[in-house]
């Protein structure tokens, strides 16, 4: 396994040089490529070696075509390739258009259980080297890239995945960095936080929250994108704020009117348990300017209001 | 509760203020529900069955009452109701009461959550008096009583205090009038229910079967139209009187299997159908239960239940939740039982435990017609559906929210999905191409999938599934695939936050332990269906109906040799396991 890296030196892939043989009854073909992955162990891509075109088991050079539908099929982290080995696809029993002869042998045959999934997936003829590339590409080597990253992910090398534009390098740098890391890059999470999914997002806050009642800088600045997230990451970002007692509250204020009915009877329940001098502000600065707004559910807030006053 | 044409006369007490002939009439329990129709699917939550006016956008026929009014006089008259979608619009589901000829001039259904809203005062004359709710709109308006007084006090909103005020005002004694006994008492008739009922049934017990609908069959009966999937494994015989044809979720088919299903549960010699019964209460002694209380939803009769075994087939655990059977809620960590497959990682189950369950769901029925149909302006409804359109729906249409509980809040989360039909209709409806789309069918129960799990000797998991374990005690097999469902909006929120994704895990036969059929604190309680003891994930293969119906059949046979043996479920699994397994082996064959 190679490291790929770009002109400032940064490690931007991994290459590995594939020379394996592919034997069936006891005819063996070299397979001779070049796999690519990114730095989360994910496949990119691969070339053939120069001068050393694929060919299938009857010795066809593949067609550009073919090419391609190897590149599609190696994308495909969920092939029916997957969790079978090739005794479960080969089979002598395949009705006989599905069967390959080389040699005037009948040397391949798909099965018939996964016959029409892998047989539009894998380059006809080419079922032996498809097979090998797709484990190649996601066996050991993902593990042996994610374990190298592991141990030698620097600081430098965690804010390159932070700064990417691909949303699986949010989720892979998030976790990649411990407890103190995320907290010392608050401006870039909190501009990740804002335009990845729902599911990076409570990574994330998974990540930066802790059990302190003080919210930390970087926890601050998720609170305020309140509004600008998700349904479901705002009811993490309110029982995040709840804990760290009257500031998280007042550092929630702003998203009142975005909360849904039980968001903000969640809101106001710790409201209410707070001390009259804390809640106080968080009256007057907070519930009693948005009661009236118009929101669909400003009487939540009308009925918690004549319950205090 | 009110009894028709019966004088009230209201005696004082702390919460009456004033001796004056005031009365309370429960909606649910009018002469006539006209084109209303009794709710009472979130009774624990609001207080009472009520009525809804649930008729897809065309006003429905008016519920009507009598009453003889012993002393006359000017009264005061409330409702308990709600606009159920509070907002910037007109309420949705308006109504005015009618007393004899003259309408009550304000229109009720406009002040959210629950509660009285005053429609205004009449003169009545003593005598008959009659009483009717005029649906405006046709989109669910919903009254849960009325109340007249000569005072001008409105009835307390405060659900604890209401409930006394209740009690008070309809004079109702604290323990039902009513016990009977039985050897075994079933409460909720899905699939789980019936299977369980008929087998032991079978086997000489004299059952209750306690559900709070008029039509069994749970998920799959012909007001929520779930087809049933899974295998029979040892009980085809039982299941096949019970389970139905595979039509489209919400065909209109279901209506052939309900009549099948009710038919064959009407013969069952040993089982004593207890239908539009809600049980209310489950109340334990040293771990074990000695009754159930249930009411009828709309004359409001009470039966206490008594039995030395009972079974949990409500799908949401009501009565080990009562009894203090332990349960859970919710996904467990991937690591409590090692449920990871990485393929879907967090979707599949998380790296944390959290509060998210599969969601519930409305189905329903659209037809094409040669004219063209109107279908109204929804604007309060938009706010849910957004720009989706749709003229079908089907299993995905489902909710789910992290700040939702499946069951305290199966209101808002029905209504929810009313707004997302009704929006995703109107907007549909706006293209020429679907000008004769009508809504044919929306059904207003909600169709759960996942709630509380009671916690049993054995908790199912995915784990069971990839071991392939084989139990000495496995009495329910299935193959279908597991799978557990997400919302789309987890992954895309710009996804309807109503539609959701299932992921499958294909997998070979794999079996489910008596010991996750019977609870582990409480001693004398069995459970069967979707409340069965599981992990989330656990529950994603065999919460459909065949298979809830062979924990339904597993559990009734075991109660047969509790009775025979005077033990406990676990005692059966100790000391009688051969004997259990046998009986459950000859279930293929004609029991006589
Ligand atoms: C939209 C949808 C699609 C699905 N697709 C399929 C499918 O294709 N095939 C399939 O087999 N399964 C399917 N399922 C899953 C299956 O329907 C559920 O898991 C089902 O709940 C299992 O049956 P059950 O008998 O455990 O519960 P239920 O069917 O929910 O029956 C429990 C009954 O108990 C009653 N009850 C509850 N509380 C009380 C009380 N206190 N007193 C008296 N009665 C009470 C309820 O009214 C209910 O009717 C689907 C579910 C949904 C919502």
């Amino acid at each position: 396994m190679h490291v790929v890296y770009d002109s400032l030196q940064q490690t931007i892939a991994f290459r590995s040089e594939i020379h394996t043989p592919v034997c069936l009854e006891g005819v063996c073909k070299p397979l001779d490529v070049l796999l690519y992955w990114d730095l989360s162990g994910a496949y990119l891509g691969y070339t053939t070696l120069e001068g050393v075109p694929l060919t299938k088991f009857d010795h066809d050079p593949f067609t550009a075509k073919d090419y391609l539908q190897l590149h599609t099929l190696l994308c495909n982290r969920y092939s029916a390739l997957d969790r079978k080995t090739l005794e479960e696809l080969v089979t002598s029993e395949a009705p006989s258009g599905e069967r390959i002869v080389f040699n005037g042998m009948e040397v391949e045959a798909i099965s018939g259980a996964t016959v029409k999934e892998i047989q539009e997936e894998v380059v006809h003829g080419a079922l032996y080297s498809c097979y090998s590339l797709w484990h190649l590409v996601y066996g050991q080597a993902v593990t042996s890239i994610k374990e190298h990253v592991a141990k030698n992910a620097t600081e430098r090398f965690v804010v390159q995945l932070l700064d990417a534009e691909w949303s699986h390098y949010w989720e892979y740098a998030v976790r990649l960095m411990d407890d103190t890391l995320i907290q010392r890059h608050p401006v870039r999470l909190a501009a990740v936080f804002q335009k990845c999914s729902p599911l990076v997002r409570k990574r994330i806050l998974q990540k930066a929250s802790s059990d302190h009642a003080e919210l930390s800088d970087l926890e601050r600045r998720l609170i305020g994108l309140f509004e600008e997230v998700d349904v479901n990451t705002r009811t993490l970002l309110i029982r995040r704020a709840i804990k760290s007692g009257a500031p998280g509250l007042l550092a929630l204020k702003e998203g009142m009117n975005a909360m849904t009915k039980n968001q903000l009877e969640m809101y106001l329940k710790a409201a209410e348990a707070l001390e009259p001098n804390s809640r106080q502000p968080i009256v007057t600065h907070g519930i009693k300017l948005r009661a009236n707004s118009e929101s669909n559910h400003t009487y939540v807030l009308q009925q918690f209001l004549n319950k205090y006053e | 509760m009110f009894r028709l044409f019966v004088p009230l006369f209201v005696f004082c007490s702390s919460i009456c203020l004033k001796a004056q002939s005031d009365f309370l009439i429960e909606a649910e329990s009018f002469i006539s529900s006209g084109g209303w129709l009794v709710d009472p699917q979130f009774v624990e939550q609001m207080g009472s069955p009520y009525l809804l006016a649930h008729g897809m956008g065309e006003p429905v026929d008016d519920a009507f009452t009598s009453i003889d009014i012993e002393d006359g006089g000017k009264h005061h008259i409330w409702a308990r109701t709600k606009n159920w979608v509070p907002g910037n619009w007109q309420a949705p589901g308006r109504f005015q009461i009618v007393v004899n000829d003259s309408i009550l001039p304000n229109e009720l259904g406009v002040t959210p959550e629950w509660g009285w809203e005053y429609a205004g005062s009449v003169k009545l004359e003593p005598g008959i008096t009659h009483i009717s709710l005029k649906d405006l709109t046709g989109f669910d308006g919903r009254c849960d009583a009325l109340y007249f007084s000569p005072d001008e006090l409105p009835p307390p909103n405060d659900l604890r205090i209401l409930a006394l005020w209740r009690q008070q005002k309809s004079r109702e004694p604290r323990r039902p009038s009513l016990t009977k006994r039985y050897d075994l008492v079933v409460t909720g008739g899905g699939l789980a229910g019936c299977a369980a009922a008929i087998a032991a049934g079978e086997q000489g017990l004299k059952v209750a079967l306690i559900h709070d609908r008029p039509l069994l069959g749970g998920n799959a009966s012909s007001e929520i139209r779930v087809h049933t999937l899974g295998i029979y494994g040892k009980f085809e015989r039982i299941l096949r009187q019970i389970d139905t044809e595979h039509y489209p979720n919400g065909s209109s088919d279901a209506i052939l299997d309900q009549t099948k299903r009710d038919q064959n549960m009407q013969v069952q010699a040993n089982v004593d159908l207890h239908l539009n019964f809600r049980a209310y209460n489950a109340v334990s002694q040293s771990d074990s239960i000695q009754y159930v209380d249930a009411r009828h939803t709309s004359s409001g009769d009470r039966i206490r239940f008594e039995a030395p075994l009972f079974v949990d087939a409500t799908g949401d655990g009501w009565i080990g939740y009562w009894s203090g059977a332990e349960f859970s809620y919710g996904r467990e960590s991937v690591n409590e039982y090692d449920e990871h497959w990485e393929r879907w990682g967090e979707l599949w189950s998380p790296e944390e435990p959290d509060n998210a369950v599969m969601g519930s769901s409305i189905l329903f029925q659209t037809t094409l017609e040669d004219t063209t149909v109107v279908f109204e302006n929804v604007p309060w409804a938009l706010d849910v559906a957004k720009g989706h359109e749709a003229v079908a729906g089907e299993w995905y249409w489902e909710f789910s929210r992290n700040d939702l509980h499946q069951i305290h809040d199966g209101e808002q989360i029905r209504d929810h999905m009313l707004r997302a039909i009704f929006g995703s209709f109107a907007n549909a409806k706006t293209k020429e191409e679907n000008a004769g789309y009508r809504l044919q069918w929306v059904s207003y129960l909600l169709g759960k999938r996942e709630s509380r799990r009671l916690v049993g000797d054995h908790i199912f998991t995915f784990r069971d599934v990839l071991d392939n374990v084989q139990f000495p005690d496995s009495v329910v097999q299935e193959i279908r695939e597991i799978d557990v469902h997400y919302q789309e909006n987890l992954v895309d929120e710009e996804k309807p936050d109503f539609l959701s994704k299932a992921l499958f895990y294909r997998t070979g036969k794999y079996y489910i332990p008596y010991r996750s059929l019977y609870s582990k604190n409480i001693s004398n309680l069995f459970m069967a269906g979707r409340c069965f003891s599981c992990s989330h994930v656990g529950l994603g293969g065999p919460r459909v109906m065949r298979t809830t119906g062979q924990m339904g059949a597993a559990v009734g046979l075991a109660a047969s040799l509790c009775k025979k043996y005077g033990v406990d479920p676990r005692t059966i699994y100790e000391s009688h396991l051969a004997e259990y397994m046998q009986l459950i082996e000859s279930q293929q064959s004609d029991p006589e």
